[in-house]
């Protein structure tokens, strides 16, 4: 009977999988933000000429992240990734303002996907260790994030580099992983 | 006859939807009181612990149905430097919530403040408003009069609207149900801000 209760408890307590896509513009720092994930080494990063994927556990899910390149020859085979995601992680250079027009366009058609429609975005406003970082609220502002109405959103201030905010970014993704059938 | 039962279908099964808005200074209690609301009125609801509620910098999307209306409910950020972004959202709603931590004495007058530029916006003309007294489950918290008092100034500023101030424990549910049920009712006789109409897909 004890075997039993215990088969019991591991059959009905699998790691529930989510699919995490990580976009955002070359050199947002999607793989160090993915390695940081990981507790990988980040002191080598070059830019990512195809994906990476990392399994992360975090609070009981198994986190598979698909990191993909963001440079622009590179973004149009984002959208054969775009199945089944569950969680949106849309990475910003804070500190980047010359691009916060490019990255907001991105994401405004990322977010105008039929496959990713009412999937949870969250937002990583990245590089906050930088001086010249702008912070989240004003981003949020800038990318006419308020705009959207079919699906839960958030902004994180992060630096992937220190790890700081990147934690708080993925505890929001837990909570949420359910929130596109509702 | 195909016309007449279609017709019928749809006067069966479609929804008036309101959008309401809940907004309120950080750690008042928004999103706890969209969980419960969320778990209060939709039976299969599985929700987030709600110990485990983190600060919103975004939007949080609820949606309930009471009756015939469904609402749709757009949960933002409150922190003073997000507090920007409520008026975009103004233009769409039917019906405002403004979430009050009753514990918070020092934080009261910003909270007024705040409240105050709520009503006073003309985006919001005649648009309801509950104005929830939360965490009335601390024993040591402030009462209904303690907090109209404080928010006396803005009397004059609700206007030709229908205002209600309800105490309520959003972590414990108590005056969640009956704050709700008072909104929809509002929303629904409010001739000026027409529902979106919407059959269930």
């Amino acid at each position: 009977m004890g075997l039993l209760s215990i088969l019991r408890k591991l059959k009905s307590a699998p790691d529930q999988e989510v699919r995490i896509l990580l976009l955002g513009l070359d050199n947002a720092g999607k793989t160090t933000l993915l390695k940081q994930l990981a507790s990988e080494d980040i002191s080598h990063i070059t830019p990512t000429q195809g994906f990476n994927i990392k399994s992360v556990q975090s609070q009981g899910f198994k986190l598979n992240v698909w990191d993909i390149g963001g440079q622009r020859k590179i973004r149009p085979y984002w959208r054969s990734y775009f199945e089944n995601t569950d969680i949106l992680i849309y990475v910003i250079d804070s500190a980047d303002r010359k691009r916060f027009e490019e990255t907001g366009q991105e994401l405004t058609e990322l977010l105008e996907e039929e496959k990713l429609s009412c999937v949870p975005v969250l937002i990583f406003a990245n590089k906050q260790d930088l001086l010249t970082a702008a912070p989240a609220s004003e981003i949020a502002e800038g990318l006419n994030l308020h705009t959207i109405r079919d699906r839960v959103w958030q902004i994180q201030s992060c630096s992937a580099l220190t790890g700081e905010g990147v934690q708080d970014g993925m505890n929001w993704v837990c909570k949420n992983v359910n929130a596109k059938k509702k | 006859m195909y016309t007449l039962l279609s017709g019928l279908y749809k006067y069966m099964f479609q929804k008036d939807e309101y959008c309401i808005l809940i907004l309120g200074l950080d750690n008042a209690g928004k999103t706890t009181f969209l969980e419960q609301s969320k778990t209060r009125f939709n039976k299969n609801y599985k929700g987030m612990s709600l110990s485990k509620i983190t600060t919103t910098v975004g939007l949080n999307i609820g949606t309930v149905d009471v009756g015939k209306a469904r609402l749709m409910f757009w949960d933002l950020g409150g922190q003073e430097e997000l507090q920007s972004l409520w008026d975009k959202y103004y233009a769409e709603c039917h019906g405002v919530i403004y979430v009050i931590d009753s514990t918070d004495e020092e934080r009261l007058s910003e909270s007024k403040e705040a409240f105050e530029k709520v009503v006073s916006s003309e985006a919001l003309d005649g648009v309801p408003i509950l104005v929830l007294a939360n965490k009335q489950d601390v024993e040591t918290c402030l009462s209904i009069p303690d907090i109209k008092t404080a928010f006396s100034d803005c009397t004059c500023k609700i206007g030709r609207r229908d205002c209600l101030t309800q105490a309520c424990s959003a972590l414990t549910g108590k005056g969640v149900r009956e704050g709700i049920e008072w909104m929809v009712k509002c929303v629904v006789r409010n001739v000026h801000r027409p529902p979106r109409q919407r059959d269930i897909t």
